[in-house]
């Protein structure tokens, strides 16, 4: 919302400064800020004229020497009223005039240099006035920028970011009551008047409130002999200041109200309302109609209508009609001032997808005893902008009459809330600055509270008032912080730290991405039903992800379409499924951690081997030794499973199928996802282990290496030696695997190391040789081995 | 032969081997050739079994004599080999060939906010807690005191699945799911990912970040959420920031406040983003509103608390000064990969 000052000043006497405006109001919730006035000019600045001499053989040059303070400069002008000792506006070389289309130069007029430019009002895009150029008066500084100058006691402009429940700020009369608070203060009360007609208002309309929840008071007078024409200049400023364009002086009128009183009301021609009848009710059924704005709306029957005998006239509280509108040869006007309920309005407002001045302050509440000052208020203004006479008397529809809230108040509970130390009486001089009565016994206080302020309803929401204006900023800091240990509970998901952790400090950059998936996106791992979003921003943003991976791949291929080679990315994020559980559906979150590699270039002199699927196992195989888990690779339709003590954690990804579709380079890519809550599950239930001892007798290394068919999966090649080897076999790596040369295509050579230990003794060849016979026996037998 | 002939000849053996010697490396080859448990030395003092006991002290004395030689020697060769500074010095190698390629990893920054903002406040004693992304309309809003057609629900655009469940649209649903599980006293930050039906653009994404922070006590005061977001807030920017707090509004607090820091007015881009003037809202906070306690069935005459919202990507982009928040979602390494 926007104040001017100067309209504020009907209001108030303004004492602060506006620094103290700004901060003040700040303060007490109203967060502002000045606006500063945009000029059309730049770097113009305030210079006194030395001099002023005839050109020779011009009629009305001259050339003069103008002082701006940091030097003298000749600058040629030509208007008359250019004499020495005045002050004026001199845009400077480098100056620009309107909106920058006017740069200022050095240039040669008549042969003569000028430095720069003395401007006329109109040139500096202040008025339309160019009788001459502009001169200055009052105290100046020469040099200074001239925007300061004009800025010196002239209107300025507030921008108020007002918080939903103030709705009693809403104008510059709710303003100027902060600011009277500010100020300690009183603020004028208005005391426009006008004259009302013999003739009366009665018989001439009748009201009828059908609906009186929707609206508890509808009241209006008439007036006639209106002359519907151009503002006067007064009104039209005061609406351009704060950014509201004239229309005629009768819709001014009202709209000058609006902003002064917060009180929005609404101008009918009377003409046009059939057999001058209101009735205020709920739409009967869906029909169209078309606004003062142009447009067509549907209203249906929550929307709440200001009707006559024949047709709606206006969306109450919202938009007036077009078939009711004042225009050019309205006479006779019917001003309505009502109070509607906030909740109809917004939930109108709402449906239609609009928001008017109107409508925004209904929304947020209004003052109902404010619903005939400010009509009166409104017909003394029309009296004065277009002439008509003010019937008598006025309708007033009112059946039961709203009482003000009444608080009761404890001044312990409040200071026990704020930490503060407030006296009875400080707490009665901050209730008597938001002119809130009260009676007073002891520390208690029964408060009647202004019919302004809806939003005063309980006891909490006065000690927010007396903190604000006893200063959020006054309230000490309690610098004692004690807490009870039963506070204190065990974050269960510390193991997205760890891994984040040590991922990245192993090379992987951690990805965060849009967890709103296009449909394709979403189709690429369906498990359960999708969770669509019924009001997505666009089609590729309607679904919750599902998992983890398509996120994962956005990164990606941004990062291979930018460039970016040879990089790991990971991300961490709760995904979600729909699933049915018996009649109804319920919603599953899980954390789950998505790995990419792209390392298929990685050119060094040091790195010669490829990176391929086993590197990335062997990644896997680390993070999981980071974390103190054991992990087993199965393989599984394609995708690579990954479990540990039995359960399922994860997945490599067979990445043929997803790829083409989403990555235009396909080569070299791994994916692996995590379900991080069935790891966190059995990191939680594990035990903490005994430390081992090592055995301190040495272990024997034996290697064999053989040819074998390829169909023979390594896996269950180890699970057979395993199984005749016994406890003393430690360990079996694989250190060489060759194909090709001399050997059948079906066939490779593995070459096994095998460490055996005991934890009893030092184990002598003996021990070693039978099993070592025993496992080659076996490997011949079961899978025809030819030992190398 | 004699033990002394013996022992001239390992002491020649040594002169000669240690004139040869250019590396520490080395000379610690030429140490185990003499001194260790099986080198020269020690085998001639194996030989001291030998000789008839008469003659033993004068021959341990050579030996050790011999010994304290060889180890004098060698010490002062280290110190020589250190002053010439260069131990690698007869090392073939191309010492400035580049270390292997690695590939750098990193944290995102808005982890790394997240985790600088947890530790600040676990060091004082709060707990972490989380709430669902998807969520009802209760927890989401009813229970926070935003009932429909509030206007408060104009302040945050919501996603609704066709169920009428909610994208949370922010972490104070994890205050009522927590509340309603636990008694007080609680002391927690909820941190976690919401969600927003705004257009995405340079200011605003349709998801971003919060962590939510809830204290409920027997006597909770607007004093003491004050101290722990100035302390808050000095941990995060520094000893010598200086706070605002001013009123503002939300249905769930009241008081309601929203705490700036001073960001000053020294270059155009403070003079934007702090609106001209000089002040840059951090988070907002205020008392648990009795209302919400009504609804987790405290009583609100036996507890008072305090609760706060901080927004995770509006703090990273002041602290790294990023301008456009976009450029967290899209993932570019050279974009992620720079924050420590």
């Amino acid at each position: 919302m926007i104040v001017s000052t100067d309209w504020l000043k009907e209001y108030i006497d303004l004492e602060l400064s506006l620094d103290e405006i700004e901060s003040g109001l700040t303060a007490l919730g109203l967060e502002c800020a000045i606006k500063s006035k945009e000029y059309s000019f730049s770097k113009v600045v305030v210079g006194k004229v030395i001099s002023a001499d005839k050109i020779e053989d011009s009629e009305h040059l001259n050339i003069c020497k103008v002082d701006v303070g940091t030097k003298e400069l000749e600058i040629v002008c030509g208007a008359s009223n250019v004499t020495s000792g005045i002050y004026v506006p001199v845009a400077v070389p480098g100056a620009t005039l309107d909106n920058q289309k006017f740069k200022i130069k050095k240039t040669k007029i008549r042969g003569t240099i000028s430095n720069g430019m003395i401007c006329s009002e109109r040139e500096l895009g202040i008025s339309d006035s160019h009788e001459g150029i502009m001169t200055l008066d009052g105290e100046l500084v020469l040099g200074e920028d001239f925007s300061n100058y004009l800025d010196v006691d002239g209107n300025k402009v507030i921008e108020i970011d007002l918080t939903p429940n103030r709705g009693d700020c809403f104008s510059h009369l709710g303003v100027a009551r902060e600011l009277a608070i500010l100020q300690n203060s009183k603020i004028n009360i208005s005391t426009r008047k006008f004259t009302e007609s013999s003739e009366s208002i009665d018989d001439k309309i009748d009201i009828n409130i059908i609906d009186d929840n929707a609206c508890s008071r509808y009241a209006c007078r008439i007036i006639k002999g209106v002359k519907v024409k151009e503002s006067p200049e007064w009104l039209k400023n005061r609406l351009e200041s704060i950014g509201q364009k004239s229309i005629n002086n009768i819709v001014d009128a009202a709209n000058y109200i609006l902003f002064d009183q917060g009180h929005p009301m609404h101008v009918f021609d009377l003409g046009k309302v059939d057999s001058s009848k209101v009735i205020i009710k709920k739409a009967d059924k869906k029909e169209s109609l078309l606004c003062l704005d142009g447009v067509e709306r549907e209203v249906d029957k929550d929307h709440l209508l200001i009707c006559d005998v024949e047709k709606p006239i206006a969306i109450a509280g919202i938009i007036g009609l077009q078939n009711s509108c004042v225009d050019n040869d309205t006479t006779e006007i019917l001003i309505e001032s009502a109070y509607f309920d906030p909740v109809t309005i917004r939930r109108g407002a709402k449906e239609l997808d609009i928001s008017t001045d109107a409508s925004k302050r209904f929304e947020r509440d209004t003052d109902i005893n404010n619903v005939v000052k400010s009509m009166d208020m409104l017909c003394s203004l029309i009296e004065d902008v277009s002439g008509g006479k003010i019937l008598s008397g006025l309708c007033d529809i009112y059946p039961s009459k709203k009482n003000n809230n009444r608080i009761d108040f404890k001044v312990d509970s409040c200071n026990k809330l704020l930490g503060t130390n407030l006296s009875s009486k400080d707490i009665g001089d901050i209730f008597t600055k938001l002119s809130i009565e009260y009676k007073q016994q002891d520390s208690h206080f029964e408060c009647i509270i202004p019919s302004y302020r809806n939003d005063l309803e309980r006891e909490v929401d006065l000690h927010e008032e007396i903190a604000r204006v006893y200063g959020y900023d006054n309230i000490s800091s309690n610098l004692d912080f004690s807490s009870s240990y039963s506070c204190i509970s065990k974050d269960e998901n510390l193991i997205i730290k760890k891994i984040s952790l040590s991922l990245s400090l192993s090379g992987f950059n951690e990805h965060y991405s849009n967890s709103l998936l296009s449909k394709e996106e979403n189709k690429m791992f369906t498990s359960g039903m999708d969770v669509e979003i019924s009001n997505p921003l666009s089609k590729d943003m309607r679904y919750l992800r599902n998992s983890i991976i398509p996120g994962i791949l956005r990164g990606l291929s941004h990062n291979i379409n930018h460039g970016n080679k040879n990089f790991k990315l990971f991300e961490v994020g709760n995904i979600h499924k729909k699933i049915k559980a018996g009649e109804e559906f319920k919603y599953i979150q899980e954390n789950h951690l998505g790995i990419a590699w792209n390392c298929s270039d990685m050119r060094d002199w040091k790195e010669k081997d490829e990176f391929d699927l086993y590197m990335v196992k062997g990644e896997i195989e680390q993070l999981f030794f980071n974390l103190g888990l054991n992990i087993e690779f199965k393989n599984k339709n394609n995708h690579l499973n990954i479990y540990s003590s039995g359960k399922s954690i994860g997945q490599i990804i067979d990445t043929g199928s997803l790829k083409a579709k989403f990555l235009d380079k396909n080569v070299g890519i791994y994916l692996a996802t995590f379900n991080l809550d069935n790891i966190n599950r059995l990191l939680l239930s594990k035990k903490r282990e005994k430390a081992r001892i090592p055995a301190p007798y040495p272990g024997v290394e034996r290697d064999i290496s053989f040819i074998i068919d390829k169909k023979n999966n390594y896996e269950e090649i180890v699970d057979t030696i395993r199984e005749v080897s016994g406890t003393l076999l430690k360990d079996v790596s694989l250190f060489d695997l060759y194909e090709g040369k001399s050997i059948d295509e079906d066939q490779h050579s593995l070459a096994l190391s095998f460490t055996f230990k005991s934890e009893e003794r030092t184990l002598v060849d003996g021990d070693v040789d039978d099993i070592m016979k025993k496992i080659i026996n076996t490997l011949k037998d079961k899978y025809n081995i030819v030992q190398r | 032969m004699e033990l002394s002939n013996k022992i001239k000849d390992v002491k020649q053996q040594f002169d000669k081997d240690l004139s040869n010697i250019n590396s520490l490396v080395d000379l610690e080859k030429i140490k185990n050739k003499f001194l260790s448990r099986k080198g020269s030395v020690s085998l001639l003092f194996s030989d001291l079994a030998n000789l008839e006991p008469s003659d033993r002290p004068d021959a341990g004395n050579q030996l050790n004599k011999l010994k304290n030689e060889i180890s004098d020697a060698i010490q002062l060769k280290v110190k020589n080999l250190g002053d010439s500074s260069d131990i690698l010095s007869n090392d073939s190698r191309d010492l400035t060939l580049p270390a292997k390629k690695n590939s750098f990893g990193s944290q995102h920054p808005l982890s790394i906010v997240i985790d600088t903002i947890e530790s600040i406040f676990t060091k004082i004693g709060f707990s972490i807690a989380y709430g669902p992304e998807i969520d009802t309309d209760f927890y989401n809003f009813e229970a926070l005191n935003i009932p429909k057609h509030h206007p408060a629900r104009d302040m945050q655009d919501t996603f609704y699945l066709d169920d009428g469940n909610v994208l949370r649209t922010h972490t104070s649903n994890s205050q009522i799911h927590y509340m309603l599980d636990n008694k007080p006293p609680i002391r927690i930050i909820a941190p976690g990912r919401v969600y927003r039906n705004e257009d995405v653009s340079v200011r605003s994404y349709c998801l971003f970040h919060q962590i939510e922070g809830l204290y409920v006590d027997s006597h909770v005061t607007f004093a003491d959420l004050k101290s722990v977001l100035n302390y808050f807030a000095r941990e995060l920017f520094g000893n010598d920031v200086k706070t605002r707090f001013r009123p503002s509004y939300f249905p769930f607090t009241e008081p309601s406040a929203e705490m700036d820091v001073y960001w000053g007015l020294n270059s155009e881009s403070d003079r934007r983003i702090t609106k001209g003037t000089g002040w840059l809202e951090i988070l907002g906070c205020g008392m648990v509103d009795p209302e919400v306690f009504k609804n987790v069935n405290y009583n609100h005459e036996d507890v008072s608390g305090y609760a706060f919202g901080v927004g995770i990507e509006r703090i990273a982009m002041l602290l790294y000064g990023i301008e456009d928040i976009r450029e967290f979602y899209r993932g570019d390494i050279r974009f992620t990969g720079q924050f420590k």
